[in-house]
């Protein structure tokens, strides 16, 4: 869940830079503004066609990745810039924090269900893409509307987790869990011995593990969430009786 | 009128404590004598609070109003006079940080490096067990080779070493650390341990040649010796007793900041050449990794404790 680092706002006040300076902040704004809004549109197309298949399919989840598989990959992948903007310094994100972020939901994404196809058709695909899209189609508008977002708007961005969140999480992990007979049959991404350098990698047991792992990951993150949650609202709420 | 805050005892003061958002934690102060220390000060505060040994406790002087964020309160050092030091009267303030539960610095170290012997050695001494009944694989009742049990040797000694050090050798600055220090440090020992012995007693373990091996070990023994030393040698820096920072000149420490890690990391290259695999040069980096940090900090803080120090290396001769 991309929630947890510091919001992709906008350095607020340019107080007196240089020329070129102020400048480079003009055209920093833009460019973040133009991003979150590519990625706020890229999402909304992939929680229309999540919910059209939905509704087309009677209720079943099974064709959602078949139809808004190709929305999601590409605004996923494409939100690795938002790992660069933090090491650029554009955003105020720890770096770690975006990368860690965007490593976990395209493994899931890419090197998980993409590569196993008989993934896609399961009720957590489908599920784990509306929770993805609920998700970023509040968020990426309170980026582009920075210091403007209104208060309805960013409460739900700081409400929504709430379930989403661990929906996802869910549906991550039965993703995974699901695939492991796959991988294990077929050596997924794995290094055997004997070689020169001795190093094994069997990718069946890193994902175990990191099923195992995932649930103290999972609690770490949204209890951060919960925090940001109370600092942020009371934030607006100070702001609004000032 | 309420005149609670201002009965106090004669030859003592009153302090406010307060917590990092200003509320009062004692109410009506904490009092302590006239001439006391910051240790003190824990002292009274755990009388009032149990819940927070003195090893819990951080005290800072407030922050002066306005300045910015990210500016911290100058800490309460142990040893120091409150009055003195400090200038705290009755009335003063001063801010209560827990720094969480606390664990000692050697049940930290004796739990780290216990462990990695218990992770490491089975997949040498149960080899057949491990490799063979439960996996399957073959030839694991081959006989060890010699690289194999050499690695064994080196890993453990160094391990035993340490424990030995931690009992006998080394002096700390500090009593306690965070207890998270303690699942974070024995969680990244024990799976490195586990790991690099998995791949070096594999049955399908490629040896490097001879010569390699031979340098290797030669290397590592020759570091490990060195790392002795220079623990030695800091030991007995603190041979009286004290606990602050002195600055290290003698064996290499005289060419070098953090001696002491220099001959770790250049321990654990020796052994990786000798092994050769790609998780045993991960646990390598990450090592050198963290303790370049540790070197930077270290060479920091004794540049601000004795004025032109400087030293040809700080940790990694003869590149850094």
């Amino acid at each position: 869940n991309n929630e947890t680092r510091a919001p992709h706002v906008v350095r607020a006040v340019p107080s007196p830079l240089a020329p070129s300076a102020q400048a480079a902040e003009m055209v920093t704004r833009a460019y973040l503004l133009c991003y979150n809004l590519g990625q706020a549109m890229g999402w909304s197309a992939a929680l229309a066609a999540t919910l059209r298949s939905v509704v087309n399919n009677a209720g079943s989840f099974a064709s959602v990745y078949a139809d808004a598989g190709w929305y999601v990959r590409a605004f996923q992948v494409a939100s690795v810039l938002e790992v660069l903007h933090a090491a650029f310094r554009l955003t105020k994100s720890p770096v770690s924090a975006a990368l860690m972020q965007w490593v976990g939901r395209t493994h899931v994404l890419m090197a998980v269900t993409h590569a196993i196809p008989e993934l896609q058709s399961t009720p957590a695909a489908g599920v784990l893409f509306m929770a993805w899209a609920l998700t970023e189609v509040i968020r990426y508008p309170t980026y582009a509307l920075s210091l403007s977002c209104p208060r309805w708007l960013n409460w739900l961005r700081y409400t929504i987790f709430i379930p989403l969140y661990p929906i996802g999480a869910l549906s991550e992990m039965k993703l995974m869990y699901d695939g492991i007979p796959t991988m294990r049959a077929n050596q997924m991404y794995s290094i055997t011995l004997p070689n020169a350098l001795n190093f094994g990698f069997d990718y069946t047991t890193f994902v175990t593990m990191l099923l195992v792992a995932y649930p103290f990951l999972f609690y770490s993150l949204y209890a951060y969430m919960f925090i940001q949650r109370k600092k942020k609202l009371a934030l607006i709420q100070t702001r609004k009786e000032d | 009128v309420f005149l609670a805050d201002t009965r106090k005892a004669p030859g003592t003061m009153k302090l406010k404590i307060l917590s990092r958002s200003g509320r009062e934690l004692v109410s009506g102060g904490l009092e302590v004598k006239d001439g006391a220390t910051t240790d003190d000060l824990k002292a009274a505060f755990a009388a009032k609070k149990p819940k927070y040994p003195p090893s819990r406790q951080r005290f800072t002087l407030p922050v002066p109003e306005g300045a910015d964020k990210k500016v911290r309160g100058v800490a309460l050092d142990a040893g120091k006079s409150l009055s003195k030091d400090y200038g705290l009267q009755t009335g003063s303030k001063v801010c209560f940080k827990d720094l969480g539960p606390q664990v000692p610095y050697a049940v930290v170290f004796l739990a780290e490096y216990a462990g990695p012997l218990a992770c490491y050695l089975p997949f040498y001494f149960l080899r057949k067990e491990i490799y063979g009944d439960a996996m399957g694989l073959p030839g694991a009742d081959a006989p060890m080779l010699l690289v194999q049990t050499l690695a064994m040797l080196f890993h453990s000694g160094h391990y035993l070493k340490r424990i030995l050090e931690t009992l006998f050798v080394h002096h700390f600055s500090h009593a306690t650390m965070p207890i998270a220090n303690l699942f974070k440090n024995c969680t990244y020992y024990w799976c490195f341990a586990a790991i690099m012995s998995y791949f070096i007693n594999h049955p399908q373990y490629t040896p490097v040649g001879h010569s390699q091996m031979v340098a290797g070990f030669a290397i590592s023994a020759l570091m490990q010796l060195g790392n002795l030393h220079s623990h030695v040698y800091q030991s007995s820096l603190r041979a009286d007793g004290s606990k602050t920072y002195k600055e290290p000149k003698g064996g290499l420490f005289r060419y070098v900041t953090c001696a002491n890690y220099t001959c770790e990391i250049y321990n654990w290259v020796g052994f990786n050449i000798a092994t050769q695999s790609v998780w045993g040069w991960v646990f390598a980096l990450c090592g050198s990794a963290q303790m370049v940090a540790w070197a930077n900090a270290k060479h920091r803080r004794l540049k601000k404790l004795f004025p032109g120090f400087s030293r040809a290396f700080k940790i990694l001769p003869p590149f850094y």
